[in-house]
């Protein structure tokens, strides 16, 4: 700090002594205020150190976001979308194992599937039926994912692949699912409803499922929207089969992280199935749940607050006192 | 190799430049450790900025740090979805009003002459950081909605793997949403660069304060004098009282 802006500085300062018979609070701190702005002239080169460090920390963590930008990463990708259906090695789930896939098809046919399977199908391709066939015809449902993200997650199968080819074994084609949420009583899927939302909770205290997945239906509120959204999620996982393999051991990273220490009884993922199920079918009672709570909330939130600080500590203020020192400041300079 | 160096690398880089570089900003230049105020320079901008971004930030503040230590509290708080709502709705808020105050006090540090000559860069660094975390975490809250219950869910586990020095990063790098990410690097970069900037007076926030009672600061000098003089430097009568 120059000398000229400490002694302007220092004036005010000095005008403001006069007021302390009155207010020796303000001055109090401005006292404290003082000593600090003196110290500071005195760390010049402790503050260039700071800066420099700073600067260079700063420039660090953007080039590391920027690379968190560009970088697709497929192994995060097929995890996040892949993952609940498909292994890499170690056999057929509701879907194939995709070992060695990128060897057996062509990237443009892998692609044109993944985006839409059943235009493929439509579209007459005979591999693409007999795949379908052969699965139970249970639709794979279509990603929204772009050209480029396909094939980072198809880099990420090939890489696997060649890592573990000899040890997978395919299994045997599972049997056909087993279709026992469509007999489940009301109870049933009541409670599963009230696991999902958590107003019962899961005995190993799990978090409920209504954290980050949605459903709409009939006095359900909007789900979280961090995962997938599960109101088609019986059909599209193939029935029971698909649903109780994955509630009772999550594959994907953060569902398995929340549930590692607080595993679902068979009780619990059978009443989960169930619901699902009925979610699943009564798709036209659906009521949409979420009405923009949280802007408008938040709004009125903020507007409360506002008028709230307004009246505790605003009209505390004596605006008088400071206006006339704030003025003359600005004339004295 | 990415997820590595933003979850692993960068929380534990932050983490020790916090402890040792706040230790030895104390102990080399106690007087610093302060946040420099400028009240005095301009205080009414500075009132309408401040209170809503400092009330924001310090609920928020303790609202993270409370699903971190009682993850269970809270998913059995969340349990019914009014509650859920209702704690969302409020953090939400306090988020907004965080950022409400914060561009208040980014216009008045940019638009006013007095503030702009006590401006450091990095002042301007812990804007830039502010912004990010506060903007990502709004976005996270209203995109990825109901922050409250999964946080508690997974990433109590990834923040306690870090302080247990077993990262898990699993979960945390699976994690679609950017806007998480963002906020989480953002939170840790904000950690690491508190010993560098104004961040510090958050470490010797004036507790004692809520409870001390006043106290009369005595001037040893000519009050007939100070009166009378005509002199800037000695203070003239002001004409309000």
């Amino acid at each position: 700090m120059t000398t000229k802006t400490f002694s302007k500085m220092r004036n005010i300062i000095v005008s403001l002594e006069w007021h302390s018979q009155f207010y020796p609070k303000i001055l109090y701190t401005l006292l404290e205020h003082n000593q600090t702005v003196i110290m500071k002239s005195n760390i010049g080169h402790i503050q260039k150190w700071i800066l420099r460090s700073g600067i260079l920390f700063c420039s660090m963590f953007i080039l590391l976001f920027s690379q968190l930008c560009i970088a697709q990463d497929g192994e995060a990708i097929f995890k996040q979308n892949c993952a609940a259906c498909h292994k890499v090695g170690g056999g057929r789930m509701v879907g194939p194992d995709l070992i060695g896939i990128t060897e057996k098809r062509p990237e443009e046919w892998l692609i044109k599937w993944t985006k839409s399977s059943q235009s493929l199908i439509k579209s007459g391709d005979a591999d693409a039926k007999a795949i379908f066939d052969e699965f139970g015809g249970i639709m794979m449902p279509d990603q929204a994912l772009s050209d480029a993200e396909i094939k980072s997650i198809l880099a990420f199968i090939s890489s696997k692949s060649t890592a573990s080819t000899a040890s997978a074994e395919t299994k045997p084609a599972d049997a056909a699912p087993v279709h026992s949420s469509e007999n489940a009583t009301p109870d049933v899927i009541e409670l599963g409803k009230n696991l999902f939302t958590g107003s019962v909770a899961f005995t190993s205290g799990g978090p409920a499922c209504l954290s980050c997945h949605n459903v709409d239906y009939k006095g359900v509120i909007a789900g979280g929207l961090l995962a997938k959204d599960l109101t088609t999620v019986y059909s599209r996982l193939g029935g029971d089969a698909g649903l109780l393999g994955i509630l009772g051991a999550p594959p994907f990273p953060a569902m398995t992280q929340a549930y590692k220490a607080h595993p679902l009884t068979e009780a619990e993922i059978t009443a989960l199935s169930a619901f699902f199920y009925s979610v699943d079918k009564d798709t036209v009672n659906q009521v949409a749940g979420f009405n923009n709570y949280l802007l408008f909330g938040g709004g009125g939130g903020l507007v409360g607050m506002l008028i709230l600080i307004y009246v505790i500590w605003f009209i505390r203020k004596k605006n008088s006192v400071k206006k006339d020192i704030y003025d003359r400041q600005l004339k004295s300079i | 190799m990415t997820s590595y160096l933003l979850f692993v690398v960068l929380p534990y880089a932050a983490l020790a430049i916090f402890l040792i570089g706040s230790i030895y900003r104390y102990r080399s230049n106690e007087f610093s450790v302060s946040s420099i105020s400028s009240q005095f320079l301009e205080g009414r901008k500075l009132f309408w900025g401040s209170q809503p971004f400092h009330w924001g930030l310090f609920i928020l503040f303790f609202g993270h740090l409370i699903a971190f230590l009682f993850p269970s509290a809270v998913i059995a708080w969340n349990g019914q979805p009014v509650r859920l709502l209702i704690l969302e709705i409020a953090a939400f808020t306090f988020g907004l009003s965080a950022l409400f105050g914060l561009f208040l006090l980014i216009y008045r540090r940019l638009t006013t002459r007095r503030i702009q000559i006590v401006t450091s860069k990095m002042d301007l660094v812990v804007y830039a950081v502010l912004l990010t975390q506060i903007i990502s975490g709004l976005l996270v809250a209203y995109h990825s909605r109901w922050g409250s219950s999964w946080f508690a869910a997974f990433l109590t586990p990834y923040l306690r793997s870090i302080f247990v020095f077993d990262p898990q990063i699993e979960a945390i790098s699976s994690v679609t949403s950017l806007s998480l990410k963002v906020h989480v690097v953002s939170a840790f970069t904000l950690i690491g660069i508190i010993p560098f900037t104004r961040f510090v007076h958050f470490l010797v926030y004036p507790v004692d304060y809520l409870w001390r009672s006043y106290q009369q600061v005595i001037w040893n000098w000519s009050r007939k004098h100070i009166r009378t003089s005509r002199k800037h430097s000695e203070g003239y009568k002001s004409t309000n009282n």
